[in-house]
């Protein structure tokens, strides 16, 4: 397990031009978590509130409104870089009560990859809060012979109305604070993210969200969806910490199927793209 | 230090309206609103007064506007504007200003605000003039005002003539600040008129101001025929597109208001300021036939400069630095003063169908000797040499709920320069989202080599050139009470800058939620916070290394509409700086306003105490005061100390106003304020403004 951590470190180092002065790339190195989907990327990832099937990898609560099945895949490529590419699955399949869903993650390349699948359940206690929670089991694995590891993680996350339109949601990833590596209390990374989002209109959707990531410093989110036409989204964001804008767009087929192209760009090191397919049965 | 903004103005004046005060207080107000977004000091908003006070006279009648007049308010998107004439096209003329409310991107707050300066009316007005009527309908106004400076400056010190002429550091004249106008107006279509000014320091019908004052403005303007729109002669102010290519006055930086990143050109305008270099002088005319507008203009005018004959040729000279700040006091500025020529001549076509418009214009610049400052890496790409040549078109594009606009610019300089040409340009979108949301984005980059005098483009350095980036701001109301205003700008600086040793970036985010539950109180916090790149001060080698430079500003206000009679207004800002070489630094001011304006007093009083205290000069904070009408001031308040003013206004005999303002800033711990001639040996540094207005 000593030997991971080392290579880790010399992975750190590897990529240490990409990261340029001290950027802190909260998702990169979340180790097991990242946001997913190109409506959450094009919103500066303010997405704790979004009920939608990729709430699976934001706030397990989230999904619990759908009342269709639903499924969707993303592929999101950090700065442009190969090695930073990740891939992601969300599956929602609401059953008589309450929301069963699936996720699962990939991120990485040859020489150091993490993956992360899990299981999931949401309900609605009343009209105004709903609650949910998911199992994940992360595997982190190292080119050369090094090895990998296996270790599953619990997370939390609550969703509730304040008034039609008005949402404020939380959600913990890892609460339980789970143990890498005993060689320096290596742990997964725990993320807390507490949001809201605004509907001022059937054409006008806006969220705020705050996050926490244990290891990095607090980030402030906004995100805009901007609705022109019933079928096309148009959507923007930005962070602090570092300071990221984004953009995006979005289409949907016959209500069923859903393209969606986002973006975030830091002044440093560019461009991160995102783009996701959901299908959704009607 | 260009941006920043407030809203307060907004709501006080809504608050203003809302108890029926009277004209001069309704617009005060209102130039409180605008000053606030300048965050500078020595700003001149005589124009924008000007024209607030013609409006609230002559209320625009919005059965007849094309919208010109409504963009010259200055209160009102572009979106809003074209929201208003749709709706005429559909519905027909307006029959009462309640209509207003049916308006989609109209809410209660923007119709307050215009409210005192439109009408609804079905009779078209008459603009025939006829010279019995300018003259007997027509305004005078006449303005008195002396400065005086109250403490004993190093530079007024009592010596022998040897010793000043030998010396830059003695002034020759008094250290009075006199100023007079004199203005004659009929309507916004005539307008006479004269303005004279002496700065502290200079001299007053001797010596090199043999005249009387050092600077004298005069001009003649007329505007509203059919087909000659606007005629100026003297001094005048051109403005162009969105500030890109040539805007001779000022416009709005960044500002926590997204409106303002969209320019709205006024072509011609009569000047009465008394800044000394940014205005035209000479002539202009500005035509107009069916949908089509031709701006001509030429102006000549001398400006300050050290000149320095070249070794190789005795007979030529060249000018190694501009001066711009139009002081006249010692041995040096007298010699800078008047030593070169600028002249100045172009042209502006467009073309305007419904709400869209386009135009083209080219500008020559010229100078009488070449100018040619000392090179530095820096600099290398500014303008050197004699001859200028910039052309531009600029576009404002109305669609729905979307307002697009943008200039694309190239000048062509002198062959001195090195670098012969370089291109700007700038591409917003004002977008309302909804009725209570607006969202505004703005892209502009500028070359390095891109030069021009009299710009106005939007920036976040103080020229249009050597910088990308991108602005996006957005403004939402989420109920009667709550409402936020927001926007986050990212920039490059391509090339280096003054104190900037290498390429350098940056980014700017505001944050502004606001609380309003009635009309008479509101309360707001913002935070801001700047990261802009500047050469470290602590390096060990040749290579002088650049760091980040961060700079928070918190700030909480809050005013209080208390009677119909007073006013209070507080107001606690914190700020904070930190860099590598320098550390962490911080400033903080705390001020408490009051005014006590009763209806049927000739009196008012406006008062203020504020104790300040900042690590350093850095972290100075910029506060606007109340003032005589026409004077601006928005000091900045450094080091540890108090201050205070007072401003009376008294009213008398019909036509006459006089306004008295003294202040002080008491600072602890120090003995010495300032340095070279403006030094006071004190800790006590005073201003007195005695003004008198006639207006009949």
């Amino acid at each position: 397990m000593q030997g991971i951590m080392s290579i880790k470190m010399q992975f750190r180092n590897i990529v240490g031009w990409v990261i340029g002065c001290g950027l802190s790339l909260s998702s990169m190195f979340a180790q097991g978590w990242a946001p997913a989907g190109g409506r959450s990327r094009a919103m500066g990832d303010a997405s704790v509130t979004l009920a939608d099937v990729w709430a699976y990898h934001h706030n397990p609560a989230a999904n619990a409104g759908l009342k269709q099945f639903g499924a969707g895949i993303s592929y999101e490529n950090r700065f442009l870089l190969k090695e930073l590419q990740t891939q992601s699955l969300a599956l929602a399949l609401p059953l008589k009560k309450g929301v069963l869903s699936f996720g699962a993650q990939v991120f990485g390349y040859t020489q150091f990859r993490s993956m992360k699948s899990g299981i999931g359940y949401s309900i609605a206690l009343t009209d105004l809060i709903s609650i949910g929670t998911q199992i994940n089991v992360h595997q982190i694995r190292l080119g050369q012979g090094y090895g990998n590891v296996l270790k599953a993680t619990g997370e939390l996350g609550v969703l509730a109305k304040i008034k039609e339109g008005w949402n404020v949601g939380f959600s913990v990833f890892n609460i339980s604070r789970t143990l890498l590596s005993k060689y320096q209390e290596d742990r997964l990374t725990t993320v807390m993210r507490l949001g809201t989002s605004y509907r001022f209109s059937e054409k006008l959707l806006v969220c705020a969200e705050a996050e926490k990531n244990v290891e990095f410093p607090l980030r402030g989110k906004v995100g805009l969806e901007y609705l022109p036409a019933k079928t096309v989204a148009l959507r923007t964001g930005f962070s602090t910490n570092p300071i990221e804008l984004n953009a995006g767009v979005g289409c949907s087929f016959k209500n069923l199927y859903f393209l969606d192209f986002g973006s975030a760009y830091t002044q440093l090191v560019g461009w991160s793209p995102n783009v996701s397919f959901t299908y959704r049965l009607k | 230090m260009r941006s920043l903004v407030l809203t307060i103005g907004l709501v006080v004046f809504c608050v203003a309206s809302l108890f029926g005060q009277d004209k001069t207080e309704i617009i005060q107000q209102r130039i409180e609103f605008i000053s606030e977004r300048y965050q500078s000091e020595n700003i001149d908003l005589t124009n924008i007064i000007e024209q607030l006070n013609y409006f609230y006279q002559n209320p625009i009648n919005l059965n007849d506007t094309d919208g010109s007049e409504l963009e010259d308010l200055g209160l009102l998107t572009t979106i809003q504007i074209s929201d208003l004439i749709r709706h005429r096209k559909l519905f027909g003329k307006f029959i009462t200003l309640y209509e207003l409310q049916s308006l989609t991107f109209w809410d209660l707050e923007t119709i307050q605000l215009v409210r005192p300066f439109v009408r609804v009316d079905d009779k078209l007005d008459n603009i025939h003039i006829s010279l019995k009527e300018a003259l007997r309908q027509g305004k005078f106004d006449v303005f008195l005002r002396f400065q005086p400076t109250v403490e004993k400056k190093a530079g007024y010190a009592k010596v022998s003539d040897s010793v000043r002429a030998a010396s830059n550091n003695y002034y020759y004249g008094n250290s009075g600040h006199y100023y007079t106008r004199f203005r004659y107006t009929y309507k916004t279509n005539i307008s006479i008129g004269f303005t004279g000014e002496k700065d502290p320091g200079e001299q007053f019908f001797k010596g090199a101001q043999k005249n009387g004052f050092d600077f004298y403005s005069a001009h003649a303007f007329f505007k509203g025929g059919k087909y000659i729109r606007g005629v100026a002669l003297g001094d005048y102010q051109v403005q162009i597109g969105q500030g890109i290519g040539f805007w001779s006055s000022y416009a709005f930086g960044k500002t926590a208001d997204i409106a303002t990143s969209k320019r709205t050109a006024v072509p011609l305008k009569a000047y009465t300021s008394v800044d000394e270099n940014r205005f035209m002088r000479g002539a202009a005319v500005d035509l107009g036939y069916k949908n089509f507008g031709l701006l001509l203009f030429a102006s000549s005018k001398r400006t300050d400069g050290s000149t320095i004959a070249d070794s190789s040729y005795t007979d030529l000279e060249f000018t190694s630095t501009l001066d711009l700040s139009g002081l006249h006091r010692t041995n040096s500025e007298m010699k800078r003063r008047n030593t070169l020529r600028e002249n100045i001549a172009g042209a502006n076509v467009n073309y305007r169908l419904g709400l869209f418009r386009i135009g083209a214009s080219g500008i020559y610049q010229g100078y009488d000797k070449p100018f040619v400052k000392a090179e530095k890496l820096y600099n290398q790409f500014d303008f050197r040499g004699k001859n200028q040549l910039n052309f531009s078109t600029d576009y404002t594009f109305n669609f729905k709920n979307v307002c697009l606009f943008g200039e694309v610019a190239k000048a062509y300089n002198d062959s001195l320069s090195g670098k012969n040409s370089g291109w700007a340009m700038m591409h917003g979108a004002l977008i309302s989202l909804d009725s209570r949301v607006s969202f505004g984005l703005v892209y502009r980059d500028y070359q390095r080599d891109y030069f021009s005098f009299y710009n106005a483009g939007f920036s976040e350095g103080s020229n249009t050139q050597n910088e990308r980036g991108l602005y996006s701001g957005i403004k939402m109301k989420f109920n009667s009470k709550w409402s936020m205003n927001g926007y986050v700008d990212l920039f490059k600086f391509p090339w280096m800058k003054y104190g900037v040793d290498a390429p350098s970036q940056g980014h700017e985010f505001l944050l502004q939620p606001i609380y309003k539950p009635n009309k008479i109180f509101e309360i707001y916090i913002r935070f801001r916070q700047q990261l802009r790149q500047k050469n470290s001060s602590q390096y060990a080698g040749a290579v002088t290394p650049i760091e980040d430079y961060i700079q928070r500003n918190y700030r909480l206000n809050l005013s209080y509409v208390i009677s119909e009679a007073f006013t209070f207004k507080s107001r606690i800002e914190f700020l904070t700086i930190n860099s590598h070489s320098k550390g962490f630094q911080k400033g903080m001011i705390m001020t408490q306003d009051l005014m006590w304006k009763p209806k049927s007093s000739p009196l008012d009083v406006t008062l203020r105490y504020a104790l300040f205290d900042t690590d350093s000069y850095d972290t100075r904070i910029y506060s606007y005061e109340n003032n005589a009408l026409y004077v601006f001031a928005v000091p900045a308040y450094y080091y540890k100390g108090s201050r205070a003013y007072i401003l009376l206004r008294y009213s008398f005999l019909r036509h006459c106003d006089l306004w008295v303002r003294y202040g002080y800033f008491l600072y602890n711990n120090r003995f010495i304020i300032s340095s070279g001639a403006e030094q006071i040996n004190g800790s006590r540094k005073s201003d007195l403004v005695v003004q008198l207005r006639i207006s009949f």
